[in-house]
């Protein structure tokens, strides 16, 4: 894929929930402002860091806030354009690239519709590989950049600019700021030289959403022939194998907040035998377990689809006797590395059990 | 107390007659093109046989596909005019994204982005100027006839933003009808107002449809008040019905779930539902429909309300059986009667292999005796081996739930009956939606996001119970008999401990139903 046209939007975004793990809320807004830009100003270029021109800038951006807000508190078709050229106004800067901060979920389309309007490539590649909780969990962070200056845009146009803060720092005053201003905000962040963006994202993951998705709305309904072709997808890019790990019903469901975030654990009973899994949730899917035995914790990916559909289930969605194929699949390298775990390894998620990667 | 459940489907109107959840008589007519005439068809089949059906009448009960089947086919749709608040937000996701182009030409004439609407904290989110209002009187003056549906962001929180508008366009224009998105109920502003355009397009047509039942219920001298289902397996009053027809879609497949409830008088039960062409697997929970987290689209329109929990297969009694042994998807569906083997066709069916096997009673079973028993075994291996996942899915945790099969096509799954499963009289059973549909128990909703530090939980909860208690009030409910259906209460995640999406729902039986009035007495 060499460019993004509005035809491959609704792809981006069902592998956008897929990769979403469970977190990232629904981007079917974003689908519908992405559809509607690409199809006013047409295709955007997709492409990889080395396309860049030397002394090239690239900057993240997204959304930041609830997404629960946003089921009421519409985004807008242009916010994220503005909110770069806002930025480029405050520091004086030009901005030669568009890169998403995170494929899982609807932040995977914010760039491209910026792009489309500012006529700016888009980097095929993100900062997540998939849907974390925190500023200071992005490969970029976790490749020493810092994510200032950053500028944030509200829903009335108010921006604000935020400078010399480091990844913990950032993530609360920023989110703070998107409660304030109607808990949904668009955020330009973590600027970038072409040598940068090459070292710190995950790369072409914006491609592997567009096959990912095509595949998944190819077999809706089929899940055997889903899975298939999905681990294939899989064992062509840099991620891991896919492991299913079980199949079952829900027969508990309990959730609770902690600090600000959406704790739960779902029970699944499996259909043949009487064998209980435990399913963790920290906004995202972040442990499964049998008994005490981890099958799989984050930064590896667990991701729930529906038995029926196979389609891949947000965990705000999951409910009281619903059937689930539950998959997990290795993180990218990127979050393997000793540094990377002492940010995303399964104790910053509160568990207690080491990371043991899957294949 | 008698009621009349009347199911009108597209091939078949089914009516039942049920005394006091008892089953006393009930048709099944082919249907008409003409609902009401569908009706009338139905009733005086019934009234041949009851002579004093119409004087003992207490109440009518409809379900009805009409509303979804004028906006599948496009038709009798009032184009509305749709003005949303909240700008400078949502700019780019005007009224109707997302529909299919000829249904959004259909049902909105013009649209209008203004400012106003609310926050999640209540606070105001932009305020309508002058400018506003000026550019609503020209749209309106442009197009005097169309209704006028507002909608604003949190409106289900705060309303006064969509009332305040509603109100100062009605002192200019007392002869408009105004419909406001939070009527629909439910957060999910685009998804509230999807559900308002498609409802006041509806309307005129709705009153259209009323009135015709009225008119037919007339001709037979019929005065026992008549409610409609709506797709969480209640029903409405035949007035809000015409102020609320969106409220039908979907409620189809709720009103056999239903009907089991009435006949059985079970609260929990798995019910496989075997029609023509498919079987439906659904769960009775409580007395109503288990609900699924799916939203109901209607022609790729999102809309808020939520579907039932089903799980379908290709398995009915038009069903075809192939060579080795495996059945379907493929069905001769109506056509059953002229080409299944049973009748003399050519077609193998699902219904042929259930004759063969003794478990059923229709055609010249003379016909299929040449099927060896080692097909027969065959075929009820693989019956086995779609249905029982299917059932055990359903199940949840509750293993003792027991199953009950009904629909016309119910008698298949005889030769493969687990002990606890359960079949009702052939009579019955092929009636069960007519009987969900006499089902009549009427609901209340209220749905919040609440900072439950600046109003505590338990008051918001009891605030909201009297919201949804209104609300039952509104549909023909009864308070002091309203019981709680269930209280949802979900933490909105990144914004802090305190916030929580609190949703209560309610239901209690009818007005009719609890002081059985013999109306026409009265209004005579």
């Amino acid at each position: 894929m060499k460019t993004i046209s509005a035809a491959d939007i609704h792809d981006i975004s069902v592998g956008s929930v897929f990769l979403a793990t469970g977190g990232g809320g629904d981007p079917w807004v974003s689908r519908m402002l992405a559809e509607q830009v690409l199809t006013d100003r047409g295709p955007v270029q997709l492409i990889g860091p080395e396309a860049l021109p030397d002394g090239a800038r690239v900057v993240a951006l997204g959304g930041v806030g609830a997404p629960t807000a946003s089921l009421e508190l519409l985004p807008s078709l242009e916010d994220p354009a503005i909110a770069v050229r806002a930025f480029e106004r405050e520091l004086n800067v030009t901005v030669d690239a568009l890169v998403s901060f995170e494929v899982g979920g609807g932040n995977s389309l914010v760039p491209i519709q910026a792009a489309a309007l500012l006529d700016l490539p888009v980097i095929d590649g993100d900062g997540m590989g998939r849907a974390l909780p925190e500023a200071q969990m992005m490969t970029f962070a976790l490749a020493g950049i810092p994510p200032t200056p950053a500028l944030a845009l509200d829903y009335r146009g108010e921006t604000e600019l935020f400078q010399s803060l480091d990844g913990e720092q950032y993530e609360p005053i920023i989110r703070a700021w998107a409660h304030s201003h109607g808990g949904m905000i668009t955020t330009v962040e973590h600027l970038m030289t072409r040598e940068e963006v090459a070292s710190a994202i995950v790369p072409k993951t914006i491609s592997f959403a567009a096959a990912l998705g095509q595949v998944i709305r190819r077999h809706e309904g089929h899940l055997k022939p889903l899975l298939r072709e999905v681990s294939q997808l899989f064992d062509e890019s840099l991620y891991g194998s896919v492991h299913p790990l079980c199949t079952g019903k829900i027969v508990g469901l309990e959730q609770s907040i902690q600090d600000g975030y959406d704790i739960g654990s779902v029970h699944l009973e499996s259909f043949d035998t009487n064998t209980s899994f435990e399913l963790l949730i920290k906004n995202e899917f972040i442990q499964l377990s049998q008994g005490d035995t981890v099958l799989a914790t984050v930064p590896d990916l667990i991701i729930a689809l529906d038995f029926e559909s196979g389609q891949p289930i947000n965990a705000e969605r999951l409910a009281y006797g619903q059937r689930l194929c539950v998959l997990g699949i290795g993180a990218p390298p990127h979050y393997r590395t000793a540094d990377a775990l002492q940010v995303v390894g399964p104790a910053n998620f509160g568990l207690k059990a080491p990371y043991r990667p899957l294949s | 107390m008698i009621v009349l459940g009347i199911d009108v489907g597209g091939t078949h109107t089914d009516a039942a007659l049920v005394d006091d959840g008892r089953f006393i008589d009930g048709v099944k007519v082919s249907s008409s093109k003409d609902v009401h005439r569908s009706i009338l068809n139905a009733l005086d089949v019934l009234t041949e046989r009851q002579p004093d059906l119409i004087e003992r009448l207490d109440l009518i009960s409809l379900g009805t596909t009409q509303f979804t089947n004028a906006v599948v086919e496009r038709r009798a749709l009032a184009p509305v005019l749709a003005i949303r608040l909240g700008a400078p937000s949502g700019k780019g996701l005007p009224s109707g994204v997302g529909w299919p182009n000829d249904l959004a030409d259909h049902a909105i004439k013009a649209s209008l982005h203004l400012k106003g609407g609310h926050l999640f904290t209540g606070e105001s989110l932009s305020t309508l100027d002058d400018q506003d209002l000026a550019s609503c009187h020209d749209l309106l003056s442009k197009h005097s006839d169309c209704p006028v549906v507002i909608s604003a962001p949190f409106s289900p929180i705060r309303p006064e933003s969509e009332l305040g508008l509603a109100k100062a366009l009605a002192q200019q224009d007392p002869r408009r009808r105004f419909t406001c998105s939070q009527t629909m109920g439910g957060l999910g502003l685009l998804e509230r107002e999807n559900a308002a355009i498609l409802n006041a397009a509806l309307r005129p047509y709705a009153e259209d449809v009323v009135d015709g039942y009225h008119r037919a219920l007339d001709d037979r001298s019929i005065k026992a008040p008549f409610f409609v289902s709506q797709n969480d397996g209640t029903v409405l009053s035949a007035g809000r019905i015409k102020a609320l027809p969106a409220l039908t879609f979907a409620s189809g497949p709720t009103n056999s779930i239903r009907g089991v409830a009435e006949v059985t008088a079970l609260k929990d039960a798995i019910v496989i539902d075997v029609g023509g062409t498919t079987s439906d697997i659904g769960v009775l929970k409580q007395g109503l429909p288990r609900t699924s987290h799916q939203v109901v689209e209607i022609e790729t329109v999102r809309t808020h309300f939520r579907m039932p929990d089903l799980v379908s297969l290709g398995l009915g009694g038009g069903t075809l059986v192939h060579e080795d042994g495996t059945f379907g998807p493929e069905s001769v569906g109506y056509e059953l009667g002229s080409k299944a083997l049973v009748f003399g066709g050519s077609s193998l069916t699902l219904s042929d292999i259930a004759v063969r096997a003794g478990a059923m009673a229709i055609g010249d079973p003379s016909l299929v005796a040449h099927l060896s028993d080692g097909f027969i075994d065959l075929v009820y291996d693989r019956i086995r081996a779609a249905v029982y996942p299917l059932v055990d899915q359903m199940r949840g945790e509750q293993t003792a739930l027991p199953v009950i099969v009904v629909g016309g096509g119910a008698a298949i799954l005889r030769p493969c009956a687990e002990a606890y499963w359960s079949f009702l009289d052939a009579a019955v059973s092929s009636l069960v939606n007519a009987i969900g549909a006499s089902a009549a128990e009427a609901s209340g909703y209220a749905d919040e996001v609440i900072h439950f530090n600046d109003e505590p939980r338990t008051l918001a909860i009891e605030r909201l119970t009297e919201k949804a208690l209104d609300d039952l009030e509104s549909s023909g409910g009864v308070r002091n008999l309203a019981a709680l259906s269930s209280i949802e209460e979900n933490h909105v995640p990144y914004l802090g401990n305190a916030w929580f999406r609190v949703k209560v729902s309610v239901r209690s039986p009818i007005a009719p139903m609890v002081q059985p009035l013999n109306i026409h007495k009265v209004s005579e």
